[in-house]
């Protein structure tokens, strides 16, 4: 399997490489090397070339269209050419695996699991008792009950037994390199931890090499040893990730790390990278209005139970926001905080218990009640919650249309002046929601939730489909907002960072229950609950961000 | 526990199959009683006596009250008696279409499972193909055939085959098994070129989408050859569609079965229908039009069924 008289020398080599890929360049001279046994992550946000990079390496770009333009991959002294099936068909799952990211789709859905399994093994692996084999690789990525996920379809597995599925897989003809592109992406917080220490473990068992894809710089220092940070398809930084991490080098890498929550204190603005100065700082925090901390929203042992489920998926809970208040409902997939804050908005009726806005309930705030204002949304998906058709102006003016009595002209005007407010570039207040980037398409949707002039925010997960750096912009945003307002905001996140810094109080979910409620910075240094205790543990950190000084 | 869940779908199903028959049948009693007109003088037309106006309006039951009339009509149903035909003297509604019953659906399933193998295998080619004349080509003919008619595509195929290579029958039907087979060929195909179309186009896309898809990718990355990706994941992942095509298809694919029949010269139902609907024979067109009514709720159930074992996926919804 491993020629003896290459250990030592690098198992992949990319020198000076450039790729096009629909008109673009969106590789330009990229050049790393990995030496057997090594580990190396590929960091940086959307748009980096990080997964163009990792597609070169697994001979699949042309497979999207792009060419190679120059430069050259070296695997194991052999220079990989895309495309030449006969070369490739030697070293794909054979000495070079994909694992590729966490999601529903990446098994067959009408193929069980051992059948998916079973092939795998019997084209890379001939000769092997194929059933003996299939459990032996579930064994060696520690699924529990391996015999019983054999016979399972994929939809019937979690997305961690899904993932270490994908990981057997490619463990299946036993490679000398794996790539992972985002393999922890989509995952729960505790999840995405047993997975990287996985990872982490195979690589020491097995001696394989890896090359990872991530857009976390915390979780790239949980398994690797070496790092590269990209950016516009260049190379910017590379190294140790020990050293990287504590004492970057370039302007970009300081702002990846200056933009983490956990970088700045509480409630203090986030550090952002100017684009045009290439300067690191933080905005100056906005006076804020005193508010009369009077109560906006009451939730009474409201409990939700959806149809045809066997456990509730909100167990009763009784919440008070007052004004100028920031509550956090944190948890992983499943818990229940989402539910919780539609049932703040009125989204969703409770199935029993009540929630009093002005002493009324939601069911009696209809059409065109004044109180309607009062409560609004952030969403997740910052496209899907904009009408494709229509610009961020017409988005908000709607909104102020419907609620000031303005004119259609009027509310043009004074749409223009809310976009303003949160930052929206002039440029793009007439443009189409595709034609945006997604942290202009969420400050749009902050400013179309503004616009009635609501006292109560919810914003559910606003930042997690984000890139690190528009997430600081849009949290600044938020509590810039917040205080200039006197709003109060609901926050919605997997993401114990953003609650500690965003939140006075948090509400830690687990399986529809409240398992523990307190003030923020507590919850996070000196949990009571168990589970608490593990979420806090399993969110990856960087224990010593470099300092900035807001 | 999964596997219940599929059964107790089954069993919602069923529930719905069995309402929509419980309204067929209702239906098809009140079609003779809504026709304008008194059948019984249409039926007897010159020979029209009081007399024999009476007897037959007796033999129909027409004399009795509405309600009367479909407590007899449901316990005739139940004896699987559907009345006595007015036009053929002698013989039963039932007897009149086990008559014809097995050749229309001997027709009708050799033109689905023609279309069906036809319609797939074209339609993944298409998809696969990695040149481009063959995707061209398939969609080309699939729009060709799909605008003509079906009775074009009959006297076309007697044209061809039967006329000119004279080497299969232009029609008829011998009444024995398997001699049968050769003069049915050109019927299923006639029958069988809309829904083999359909379902190509359906299957070509569902396949292109499948392929676009990351556990296919994922697959590709772990050095599965090309055959297999094919063969085993790309087709199950984009026939599932068919069975819904096929299950649709079921009642337009009866009403072809009549025109094709009528070209061909084969005595199926639908022969029968035509004949009984220029003879008034009102208890034969309600009896075709109820067995014609449960055959298409049986397929379609069938078919739904089918897909709770064929897409694990369904058992859980």
């Amino acid at each position: 399997m491993t020629t003896e008289s290459s250990v030592g020398s690098p198992l992949l080599e990319v020198q000076g490489l450039h790729v096009r890929l629909g008109g673009r360049e969106v590789i330009d001279d990229v050049s790393f090397s990995i030496k057997r046994g090594d580990s190396l992550a590929l960091v940086g946000e959307s748009g980096s070339g990080k997964t163009v990079t990792a597609r070169v390496v697994t001979g699949l770009i042309d497979r999207i269209g792009g060419v190679v333009t120059s430069g050259r991959v070296v695997f194991d002294g052999q220079e990989l050419r895309q495309g030449d099936n006969q070369q490739w068909a030697a070293i794909r799952g054979r000495r070079m695996a994909l694992v590729p990211q966490a999601s529903l789709s990446s098994l067959d859905p009408v193929m069980r699991v051992g059948k998916q399994l079973a092939e795998t093994v019997s084209v890379l692996d001939a000769g092997a008792d194929v059933r003996p084999r299939s459990l032996e690789l579930l064994e060696q990525v520690h699924m529990p009950r391996p015999q019983e996920v054999l016979r399972a379809f994929p939809h019937e597995l979690s997305g961690g037994m899904r993932q270490r599925v994908m990981i057997a897989l490619a463990l299946a003809g036993r490679p000398e390199l794996i790539v992972a592109d985002e393999p922890t992406t989509a995952l729960d917080v505790t999840v995405q931890a047993g997975i990287l220490r996985l990872l982490g473990e195979l690589r020491r068992e097995t001696g394989m090499t890896l090359l990872m894809i991530a857009h976390d710089l915390a979780v790239v220092g949980l398994v690797s040893d070496e790092v590269a940070v990209m950016r516009s398809g260049r190379l910017l930084e590379s190294g140790a990730t020990a050293t990287v991490l504590s004492t970057p080098e370039h302007a970009y890498t300081k702002a990846l790390l200056a933009a983490r929550p956990e970088a700045s204190k509480p409630g203090a603005p986030l550090a952002v990278l100017d684009r045009e100065t290439g300067e690191l700082r933080a905005p100056a925090a906005l006076p804020s209005v005193a508010t009369d901390g009077a109560v906006v929203l009451t939730v009474k042992d409201a409990t939700v139970t959806y149809r045809h489920a066997s456990s509730p998926a909100l167990a009763p809970v009784s919440l008070d926001i007052q004004a100028g208040a920031s509550i956090g409902l944190v948890g992983e997939s499943g818990s229940g905080k989402t539910t919780l804050g539609r049932v703040i908005v009125g989204a969703l009726r409770p199935t029993t218990g009540e929630v009093l806005v002005h002493g009324k309930t939601w069911q009696e705030v209809r059409g065109r009640n004044p109180i309607r204002r009062d409560v609004q949304m952030i969403f997740q998906d910052p496209y899907g919650s904009l009408t494709p058709w229509r610009t961020p102006r017409q988005a908000v003016a709607e909104v102020l249309q419907r609620w000031r009595g303005l004119s259609r002209s009027a509310s043009l005007a004074q749409a223009g002046d809310l976009l303003d407010e949160v930052g929206l570039p002039r440029l793009t207040f007439d443009k189409l929601p595709r034609q945006l980037s997604g942290g202009q398409c969420q400050r749009v949707g902050i400013a179309r939730a503004l616009a009635s002039e609501p006292r109560l925010i919810v914003a559910d997960e606003p930042t997690s489909s984000l890139d690190i750096s528009a997430q600081a912009q849009i949290l600044n945003l938020l509590m810039s907002l917040r205080a200039s307002h006197g709003l109060s905001l609901v926050l919605i996140s997997h993401d114990l960072s953003v609650i500690r810094h965003m939140t006075d109080t948090a509400l830690v979910m687990k399986n529809g229950v409240v398992v523990e409620r307190g003030p923020s910075t507590k919850l996070f240094t000196d949990p009571d609950d168990e589970y608490t205790r593990q979420l806090v543990a399993a969110t990856p950190v960087l224990d010593s961000v470099p300092g900035v000084t807001p | 526990m999964k596997a219940r869940a599929g059964w107790s779908r089954v069993a919602r199903m069923s529930g719905q199959a069995v309402l929509t028959l419980a309204s067929i049948v209702v239906l098809v009693f009140l079609l003779v009683r809504l026709i304008p007109g008194d059948p019984v003088k249409v039926i007897l037309g010159v020979e029209y006596t009081p007399e024999k106006a009476a007897a037959l309006r007796a033999q129909l039951n027409l004399d009795k009250s509405i309600p009367e009339q479909f407590v007899a009509y449901i316990g005739g149903l139940l004896r699987g008696d559907l009345g006595q035909s007015t036009a053929q003297r002698g013989r039963s509604v039932t007897d009149v279409i086990a008559g014809a019953l097995p050749t229309t659906m001997s027709l009708v399933i050799a033109g689905i499972l023609l279309g069906v193998i036809v319609g797939t295998t074209l339609g993944l080619l298409a998809a696969i193909s990695t040149r481009r004349g063959v995707d061209v080509t398939v969609r080309t003919w699939g729009m060709l055939s799909f605008s003509v008619p079906t009775f074009l595509v009959a006297l076309l195929l007697i044209f061809v085959f039967a006329l000119s290579l004279r080497i299969l029958p232009a029609g008829g039907w011998p009444n024995a098994w398997p001699d049968n087979l050769l003069y049915l060929i050109l019927p299923a195909i006639a029958l069988s070129v809309h829904l083999a179309t359909a379902i190509s186009r359906t299957v070509r896309q569902g396949a292109i989408d499948t392929m676009g898809q990351q556990h296919m990718e994922a697959a590709f990355a772990r050095g599965l050859p090309p055959r297999l990706l094919n063969l085993r994941h790309v087709l199950p992942n984009s026939v599932l569609p068919v069975l819904t095509i096929v299950g649709i298809s079921f009642g337009t694919l009866l009403t072809g079965a009549i025109i094709v029949e009528a070209v061909f010269g084969i005595p199926g139902l639908g022969a029968e229908m035509t004949r009984a609907v220029g003879r008034r024979d009102y208890p034969v067109v309600q009896g075709i039009a109820l067995v014609t009514g449960v055959v298409v709720v049986l397929s379609s159930f069938v078919v739904e069924s089918l897909y709770t074992f064929v897409d694990p996926r369904a058992r859980t919804l």
